[in-house]
């Protein structure tokens, strides 16, 4: 078994710009600590030799919706929660693609 | 105003009610009031609908003077944990990040709750999303343990849990994804339910963990939760996890006579508070007094639930608030970039322990760590599902303490996020195998605290839980105490 | 002898024709002014899960089966987690590593055929719209129901690839799956494309093309692809592994991101949706409304009516003209009669109204009647087709459009004499032409008598008539 991945500063770098978060400076310390310890303390699963052998659950398969179209929310309503707005559209800063 | 309206049974002020004995504008106002008197100290609300409480009583006091039925919760004061959206109303789910967000549409089971003369009296503290078992993680402030004031409440849902053990109201809804009703339940000495995986709609409930989330409630009685399922559970378009209601539920249970109780050594074992172990082995020693009969069953698979529950929640969750990015609602930061407003504002949204989880979410998914992680915490699932199916056959109900610990004091377990993930160790079993799941108080600890235990019964048999909890609390007086006003 | 070996794939997304969108109940019509087209499960707001269209998995299904495609009877969504603004979840819901269908093929012509790799059903977008005060997001194409297809890079040449697309179109639109359209974008294409030593068995490094708005396009951004890239090899140089925008405009790709780094996008099941299980009902049902593949119709239409290719071609370009075909010929109307009059009156016609065959003013049992007045000799050809024109213009019956327009064909000798005589009178030059033996003349003589009926007059009477009068002397 190999050892439980290292959640280095670089890791947690590269994980918070996935989840779009940012993790200031001053935290980063407490924050690798803390992931470092649950990842250790999860590792048992890891090392779980027994394979899954039980059958999945059973689920009862999707229930489908008949396709029938229902009035649409109103745009004021659509936009009320809405930070930005302009001309019935949600505003957001510049978008640049990477 | 009726005194001691406050303090009764949802089960009792909705027959009063019905009868004509009080309007439910008089219960109301007897919960507002109530509210008014305690809840600065404690801080179970986040905010009181006052007005939207009103309006609804008096809805249900017309409807029922002009002959029509006022519905069977008539005039019954229910409060909401902040996860559950209201038309109009702001649903924070205790963080910054939704503090201005209203929505426009109801939850499901508020709204059958609504639908059937509950009123809405406030929206109650929570830990952010759901996530914590304190409830200090909310964005507002620490909601108090009423027992005493310098211990928590428990989490997730512990606004909830202490507006009813305060006497605030009767039933208080709540949420539990993997002990978030009943070990605040537990903390706070009142009844908690946990039910079955989709018996009850989660259309309207914030998500944290979609695989996980149910919504379930608070109340004094066995009694009273019952009356809350047959009004909320059942199947809804809006959740396509919902499911249609047991057919045929099996009568009602009689006498605990016979009843074989499942002791998994795994729950009740080493790592429990002193005080906790000595309490529910009483609890116990008084069931097999009333006939029922203890079974040893084995859940082998306990050790990996705390990881496996922590893996899948995180994961769930991690996908499920990336909805909050500023762009349609909720907080936003500006920036120029719109990448840079979206970082902005979940870092500015959300609290530390919900990016924490994000974080551990995000790793438990991302490429090279899936296999090892979150497919492993998944095959746990697997495995300790048929382990509940393997005892099942053995026994009844599976027991067990509720909680390893008494309410704790606040600001104890805030600097370790894996000791506090440990005090969930005995809930999130049954919330991995989607099963019903109900604490009930069971006695005190020397120092006056509240002690729960915990039922767990095979799926869709919800009913079975309500029927053992209700003979429980007629041979014993627990549930009865409340705490000093 | 070409240097290299072009290797081409598409991935093709059609967008369902359903009611609704795909997990919530707000219209999938017409798009209308922004934000006008949404629900709150589009939004994303808190609390709202998906419901999902039971319309928009059986077209998949009929789309999978159209293409030959092995339906799983058990597939899962899942989440493809990434943040873009016009992506309301943070999330799409698609199908990762378990879709609704695997393998299935596309025809290319002449027997041959690309493979499909898989068909999954998912989510669309938001629209972004850039603007001075910054970006701005409308959802309603959020959601709509779409199906992706992915082709094998079985194709060696942009032409291909325009075959591809047609074939594609003509199917599902033949089955009532999707419009199809890539210009209003109910159909979407982005091509991978690579080129190798020719002989070589490992394929180069790949492009991926965007921005193509027609099979045409497509084909034009591939061909222009296969030229950059090969100019580049020849010359020593390496292929970027990157996304290029096709601009139809100035004729060129330009590159718009590089792709050496794979993006994360953490796909796992989404736990909001129980698996999708597919029921021997919903197969047979689905295999029946897909009724004849395009190919099999063409065969059948060349074999069993005996029409040219020609013909062939143009009456099963569209199921409904195919179809109307057939209910004339059924109506007892020869093949050929019934082939012709589809593709010079019928088609004319409807494609001048912008009508489709189902309101059609005319229906094929108003043409077979008419028909059958021409057959019996009742009506002339020329007089036939004004009455089909009047026929379209006023809905009226064959026999009640012939009373009106007074077309009914002067066969007996006594009307026609007349005519015959003004006619000797008018053209004394081609009179006297015909009697010294010159053949050829009659025919200005015929036109004669045929404008002064108005094409009524039975053609073969008027060539008995004159000859007899001219005879006479
Ligand atoms: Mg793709
Ligand atoms: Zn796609």
């Amino acid at each position: 078994m190999q050892p439980p991945p290292p959640i280095d500063r670089n890791e947690l770098q590269k994980l918070a710009e996935l989840a779009r978060l940012h993790v200031p400076a001053e935290r980063v310390a407490t924050v690798t600590q803390h992931l470092q310890r649950i990842v250790a303390a999860f590792d048992a699963l890891r090392s779980e030799k027994e394979e899954a052998t039980v059958p999945p659950v059973p689920v009862a398969p999707l229930r489908l919706r008949p396709d029938v179209a229902e009035p649409p929310l109103t745009t004021e309503v659509v936009l009320r929660n809405a930070p930005r707005q302009a001309a019935g559209m949600f505003v957001v800063p510049r978008v640049v693609d990477a | 105003m009726t005194p001691g309206l406050a303090g009764l049974s949802a089960t009792r002020i909705a027959a009063m009610v019905r009868a004509g004995e009080v309007t439910a504008v008089e219960a109301t106002e007897a919960a507002l009031a109530r509210v008014g008197a305690a809840d600065s100290e404690l801080h179970a609300f986040l905010e009181v609908t006052r007005d939207t409480a009103l309006a609804a009583a008096r809805a249900v006091d017309e409807r029922h003077a002009r002959g029509g039925d006022p519905g069977p919760l008539a005039g019954v004061p229910m409060a909401w944990k902040d996860n559950l959206v209201l038309a109009d109303h702001v649903a924070s789910a205790g963080s910054r990040m939704l503090e201005q967000y209203r929505s426009p549409f109801t939850a499901t089971a508020l709204q059958r709750a609504l639908a059937a003369g509950a009123i809405p009296i406030g929206r109650t503290n929570m830990d952010e999303f759901g996530m914590g078992s304190s409830t200090e993680n909310s964005a507002y402030g620490p909601t108090r343990n009423p027992w005493r004031r310098d211990r928590v409440p428990g989490g997730s849902s512990g606004g909830s849990a202490a507006a009813v053990a305060a006497g605030m109201c009767p039933l208080a809804m709540g949420s539990d994804t993997g002990g978030s009703v009943r070990q605040p339940a537990s903390l706070c000495g009142v009844t908690g339910l946990k039910p079955t995986y989709g018996r009850v709609s989660r259309h309207g409930l914030i998500a944290y963990a979609s695989s996980l989330d149910c919504v379930g409630a608070f109340a004094r009685t066995a009694e009273d939760l019952a009356l809350w399922l047959s009004v909320v559970s059942g199947i809804d378009p809006a959740d396509p996890t919902s499911t249609p209601a047991e057919p045929g539920h099996t009568r009602r249970r009689q006498d605990l006579r016979g009843l074989r109780i499942g002791v998994p050594w795994e729950l009740n074992g080493p790592g429990l508070d002193d005080e906790i172990a000595r309490v529910t082995r009483e609890a116990l020693a008084t069931l097999t007094e009333l006939g029922a009969r203890v079974v040893d069953v084995a859940l082998p698979h306990v050790p990996h639930a705390v990881p496996a529950y922590y893996l899948v929640a995180t994961a769930e969750a991690s996908s499920n608030l990336a909805r909050y990015d500023g762009v349609r609602y909720g907080l936003r930061r500006g920036a120029n970039r719109c990448d840079a407003m979206i970082t902005a504002s979940r870092s500015a949204g959300f609290g530390p322990e919900v990016q924490l989880r994000i974080l551990l979410g995000t790793f438990a998914l991302s490429a090279g760590y899936q296999d090892e992680f979150y497919r492993r915490a998944n095959d746990a699932r697997a495995q300790l599902t048929a382990d509940f199916r393997a005892a099942f056959a053995q026994c009844d109900v599976v027991w067990s303490p509720t909680s390893p610990v008494p309410a704790f004091p606040i600001g104890s377990r805030t600097d370790d996020p894996l000791a506090m993930y440990l005090c969930d160790v005995l809930t999130v079993p049954a919330s991995l195998a989607g099963l019903p799941a109900l604490s009930q108080p069971c006695g005190f600890t020397r120092d006056g605290m509240p002690v729960g235990m915990q039922w767990t019964a095979p799926a869709m048999q919800d009913e079975e839980l309500l029927d053992i909890a209700r003979l429980f609390e007629s041979h014993t007086d627990h549930h009865k105490r409340s705490p000093t006003p | 002898m070409n240097a290299f070996t072009t290797v081409i794939g598409l991935e093709v997304h059609v967008q369902l024709a359903t009611q609704s969108k795909l997990f919530s109940p707000a219209p999938s019509s017409s798009l209308g002014e922004p934000n006008s087209r949404v629900h709150a499960v589009d939004i994303g707001l808190p609390g709202v899960l998906p419901r999902p269209n039971a319309t928009a998995i059986a077209l998949a299904v009929r789309a999978s089966l159209a293409l030959g495609g092995e339906i799983q009877r058990t597939s899962r969504f899942a989440r493809k987690n990434y943040f873009y603004p016009d992506l309301p979840k943070g999330y799409q819901i698609s199908q990762f590593d378990e879709p609704l269908c695997r393998g299935g093929s596309v025809p290319l012509g002449d027997g041959r055929s690309c493979r499909l790799h898989r068909i999954h059903v998912e989510e669309d977008a938001g629209k972004l719209v850039h603007g001075d005060i910054g970006t701005m997001v409308d959802l309603n194409r959020a959601g709509m129901p779409l199906v992706e297809i992915v082709g094998e890079p079985d194709l060696r040449a942009p032409s291909e690839a325009h075959a591809f697309l047609t074939n594609l179109r003509e199917i599902l639109r033949g089955c009532g799956v999707s419009e199809c359209d890539m210009e209003l974008g109910t159909m979407r294409c982005d091509a991978n494309i690579s080129l190798m030593p020719a002989g070589a068995t490992e394929f180069g490094t790949k492009v991926e093309l965007k921005n193509l708005n027609s099979p045409k396009m497509v084909q034009r951004a591939l061909e222009y692809e296969e030229r950059r890239q090969a100019a580049i090899l020849a010359a020593g140089g390496r292929i970027a592994a990157e996304t290029r925008g096709w601009n139809d405009e100035a004729g060129e790709s330009r590159p718009q991101r590089s792709k050496e780094q794979a993006p994360d996008y953490r796909y796992f099941r989404d736990p909001d949706l129980p698996p999708l299980v597919i029921d021997d009902a919903t197969i047979a049902r689905e295999r029946g409304a897909i009724g004849e593949l395009p190919d099999a119709r063409r065969a059948r239409f060349r074999s069993h009516y005996d029409l040219p290719d020609y013909d062939v071609a143009l009456l099963t370009q569209e199921r409904d003209v195919g179809d109307w075909f057939e209910a004339l010929v059924a109506e007892g109307i020869a093949p050929k009669t019934a082939s012709n009059w589809v593709m010079s009156d019928v088609l004319p016609a409807r494609n001048a109204r912008g009508a489709s065959m189902a309101t059609f003013p005319v229906e094929p049992r108003g043409l077979a009647e008419l028909l059958r007045m021409l057959d019996a000799g009742t009506l002339t050809q020329v007089a036939a087709r004004r009455v089909f024109a009047h026929m379209v213009d006023t809905r009226d019956s064959a026999a009640d459009a012939t009373r009106t327009l007074g077309l009914l064909r002067i066969a007996d000798a006594a009307s026609l004499e007349p005519f015959v005589a003004a006619a000797i009178a008018a053209l004394p030059e081609a009179a006297a032409a015909v009697r010294a033996g010159k053949e050829r003349a009659i025919d200005a003589l015929k036109g004669h008598v045929m404008r002064a009926t108005k094409g009524r007059s039975d053609p073969v009477l008027v060539d008995t008539l004159l000859r007899q009068s001219l005879s006479r002397g």
